[in-house]
């Protein structure tokens, strides 16, 4: 353990990571294969092979509009199009929820009162399994897009309000008196010391809702949605088209992946005040 | 001119179970304009307190401080702390700190990048302005506090123990450098410590808190300026160690006797 | 707090600690400070619950705005919280079975159960074993990243298509779901042990495998049974939803059932009990983790 150096053995790690997706990917051409050949469920591979996957967006162009001729360029506008709905759900979901979250906690930090009479009914609601309110949702706004951005929207306040009450809570008395020993009034406290100070907490719980924040998506346009990513996959699933399925399912991981990249990347931006460790 | 006179000042905190704690018991001195006064006592003393009820961020149970005359009825720029902890703004750069009390006087931004600057050439960090908190030393930090403070003009600075957990030779660099900037810059300082040789080396007059009660007031004559021979001399070690027997009979159970304690800590001759 | 008058009373000499200074002295003065401290102390308990109680008011009040369809008053919903649990007629109706919510409870309450004890048992076993040995780290860190960026409800159709709409359905997206969690959480656990431990343990003659049992998994306790606690509060909600795209009974299918008809006390009353179960799972992982964490001192539990 202690015998081999670091740069080698991070070398080595290297191989056996690009080993083990070679062998993902091959696993998963020989089981389509298998199945293929062996278990096909009214008409549908179980398991379709990586170039069907590639395949299936063409087929997508039915989305576009009835009678749509199939082709690779309309299944790609197809493709992009339910993107965006999605995002828009999913992006306007968060956005509302994290502002409508910070401002309501910075207002409950603000009165003793306030945040003492809110938090029995805030804890209350926040027990509840967050996915199982979908349907709630769903009976207000009737699976309308702004019914699952509300939905998003709650999610990421509920998670949002509580971890900023918190963060106000824990910033250090010795910040705030000495913006008051050099003269700084109490919202000017607010502004210059307690909302800056509050940023890494809030980015952390953002952090969390993002990371369920597909799921939550995929759970409203399950539920109702006429179009986005979700309402593509579970017509699929219907219809047994699984190389669409696979299709929905890959490109929702690379969205996945790069939102969080980009959220990394801004995150890390905006807190690298913060001592690392 | 900021003159600072302490009135039969008590401070007793409320604790869950133990009822009221005076951390501070009719405490009085009065303190002239423009005096380096050191605060010396043990942990838990009562020396925060005291400053923080200077500094306008405690309510004074019974007593009071007048500054210049008036009733202290909350911070304010004309008093500059330096606290005990680091407190910095970590989200901003150091010249953004050194900033911040001329934003809040609402100084147009040109101006007060100018003299945030001036100030950190003043205590030696104007090659970090961009850096942030996170980048410095410790003692650069506390020199940063300091130029935030200056920054702001205070007639008073209020110290809590400033340089408490920095090493030996740092602390007395950054001691002359403060000695230097009173110099030019002079100012009613109140400067809390722990260590009688801080106390001694910069000070005019030396406080000692014990148990929450003023139990000695002595003025202290080296001459100055000061320089880091003096450390070194006879008369500096008979003050230290009067200093210090004084201390430790604080510590002891017995009611403290102050027969033997000097008057006044002698001049050097 | 502010205390004007309790010094005039208090003794010259410094000990004042243990003092009562309620209880002689100036009766009134005494007594109003009482009551501060007092309430002071019963307004953190007694403010929330006031909280609750305006709560409850404005959703009576809403709902004989808005409707029995938007919100159904709290008085007409109390009963049938218990009654639902036997029979309700609507869901009859939809197929849902002639003994009302109880059978879909108990079904969402076992896949859920099974599916979390699976992916526990999983998650735990393929996390040490990725913090053991580097080979099976080296192995499984790419496909644990790429699992991590799949939304376990994305894998729904695929185990119902594979599966029919049947229990190994649910259980395998629970499983999926809590396993991607606690792999991912107890490897980080591991990797933030402070290895100072692991050298004190090393310089005294320790083996590797004795530092993995003896010092590594201890230390990861905490951080590992709140992964757990965050995997189990997740696997109801993916449980309920996967549900709704397929499956014989459950809270899913309830709510698959009754969003159609409107018929929001139902849903209410469901999602009320799936809570009461999340709740009561969480509090057995709570006292768990409080029984195998005595050591720690209590602020960092
Ligand atoms: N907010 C508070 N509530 C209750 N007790 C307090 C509070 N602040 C200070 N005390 C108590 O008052 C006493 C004096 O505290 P203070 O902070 O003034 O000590 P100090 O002399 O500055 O000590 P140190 O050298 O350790 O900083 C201590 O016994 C402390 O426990
Ligand atoms: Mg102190």
């Amino acid at each position: 353990m202690l015998a081999t150096s670091r740069p080698h053995r991070q070398r080595r790690a290297l191989t056996y990571h690009i080993a083990s997706l070679v062998a993902l990917l091959a696993f998963w051409w020989l089981l389509s294969y298998y199945t293929n050949s062996a278990h096909i469920i009214h008409g549908a591979s179980a398991l379709p092979s990586p170039l069907s996957v590639l395949n299936a967006i063409a087929g997508l162009s039915v989305f576009l509009a009835p009678g749509t001729p199939t082709t690779l360029a309309h299944g790609l506008a197809a493709l992009w199009q339910n993107t965006l709905v999605s995002a828009e759900r999913l992006l306007g979901g968060v956005l509302l929820g994290a502002a409508i979250g910070i401002t309501a906690g910075l207002l409950l930090a603000w009165s003793k009162l306030v945040r003492l009479l809110v938090q029995g009914p805030v804890l209350l609601v926040r027990t509840i399994p967050l996915m199982a309110l979908v349907p709630l949702f769903l009976a207000w706004w009737g699976g309308t897009s702004f019914g699952i951005l509300a939905f998003i929207a709650f999610a990421v306040f509920s998670v949002v309000v509580i971890s900023t009450v918190e963060a106000a809570g824990n910033v250090p008395p010795e910040l705030v008196n000495l913006a008051r020993t050099l003269g700084a009034a109490r919202f000017r406290i607010y502004r210059t010391v307690i909302l800056p100070a509050i940023v890494p907490a809030v980015i952390g719980g953002l952090r969390v809702v993002i990371g369920i924040g597909w799921a939550l998506l995929l759970a409203g346009e399950y539920l109702g949605a006429q179009n986005g990513l979700g309402h593509v996959l579970i017509m699929a699933e219907d219809y047994l088209y699984t190389a669409r399925m696979a299709l929905i399912v890959v490109m929702i991981m690379v969205y996945t992946f790069v939102l969080d990249r980009l959220f990394t990347l801004a995150a890390d931006w905006i807190t690298r005040w913060m001592p690392k460790d | 001119m900021s003159e600072i006179t302490i009135e039969h000042l008590s401070v007793s905190f409320t604790r869950r179970r133990a009822g009221a704690f005076a951390a501070l018991q009719d405490v009085s001195a009065h303190i002239t304009p423009q005096t380096f006064v050191a605060i010396l006592g043990l942990s838990g003393s009562g020396k925060t307190t005291l400053l923080n009820v200077v500094a306008g961020l405690l309510q004074p149970t019974s007593g009071r401080v007048l500054l210049d005359g008036r009733p202290i009825t909350g911070p304010g720029s004309d008093r500059g702390v330096v606290f005990q902890q680091d407190a910095l703004f970590m989200w901003r750069s150091v010249v953004k700190n050194v900033e911040y009390g001329l934003e809040v006087k609402g100084m147009p931004r040109a101006q007060r990048r100018a003299l945030a600057e001036h100030w950190l050439t003043v205590v030696g960090l104007k090659d970090f302005a961009h850096f942030f908190p996170k980048e410095l030393s410790g003692g650069m930090k506390k020199r940063c506090q300091l130029a935030m403070v200056l920054a702001n003009e205070p007639t008073t600075l209020l110290m809590d123990e400033p340089y408490g957990a920095l090493d030996y030779v740092t602390k007395c660099q950054l001691q002359d450098e403060l000695l230097a900037l009173l110099h030019t810059t002079p100012k009613t300082t109140l400067f809390v410590t722990h260590d009688i040789e801080e106390a001694l080396y910069l000070s005019d007059r030396v406080l000692i808190l014990s148990r929450g009660r003023l139990i000695a007031d002595m003025p202290v004559t080296f001459d100055s300026p000061r320089t880091n021979d003096l450390r070194l001399s006879p008369e500096f070690a008979i003050a230290k160690q009067r200093l210090w027997r004084s201390l430790d009979g604080a510590t002891q159970q017995r009611p403290l006797s102050l027969t033997g304690l000097p008057a006044s800590i002698p001049e050097q001759p | 707090m502010k205390m004007n008058t309790s010094t005039t009373r208090m003794p010259p000499k410094g000990r004042v600690a243990e003092h009562n200074t309620d209880a002689v002295g100036a009766p009134g003065i005494g007594s109003r400070l009482a009551i501060a401290r007092y309430w002071a102390r019963a307004e953190t308990k007694v403010l929330p619950l006031v909280g609750v109680l305006i709560f409850l008011g404005l959703w009576q009040t809403l709902a004989s705005v808005l409707g029995p369809y938007k919100l159904p008053a709290l008085t007409s919903l109390w009963p049938q919280v218990v009654t639902d649990l036997w029979k309700n007629r609507l869901l009859e109706a939809q197929g849902g079975g002639s003994h009302g919510l109880a059978p879909d409870i108990v079904y969402t309450i076992e896949s859920t159960l099974s599916g979390g004890a699976l992916g526990v048992c999983l998650g735990l076993f393929v996390g040490l074993a990725m913090g053991r040995s580097y080979i099976v780290r080296g192995w499984l860190e790419w496909p644990i990243q790429l699992g991590r960026t799949i939304p376990p409800l994305a894998i729904i159709p695929f185990l119902v298509i594979w599966f029919g709409p049947a229990r190994s359905a649910q259980v395998g997206v629970v499983l999926f779901s809590t396993t991607v969690v606690v792999v991912v959480t107890t490897t980080a656990a591991i990797r933030n042990v402070d290895p100072i431990y692991s050298r004190r343990a090393l310089t005294l003659g320790a083996s590797s495998n004795r530092i993995f049992a003896t010092i590594i998994l201890p230390a990861i306790v905490p951080e590992v049974l709140a992964g757990i606690r965050v995997a189990i509060g997740l696997a109801w909600g993916v449980e309920v939803v996967s549900e709704y795209a397929g499956a014989p009974a459950g809270m899913g299918t309830v709510f698959e059932k009754m969003i159609p008809y409107e018929a929001l006390a139902v849903i209410i009353v469901a999602i009320f009990w799936v809570t009461v179960m999340a709740v009561l799972v969480d509090l057995l992982i709570v006292l768990t983790r409080r029984r195998l964490t005595r050591w720690m001192p209590r602020a960092s539990r």
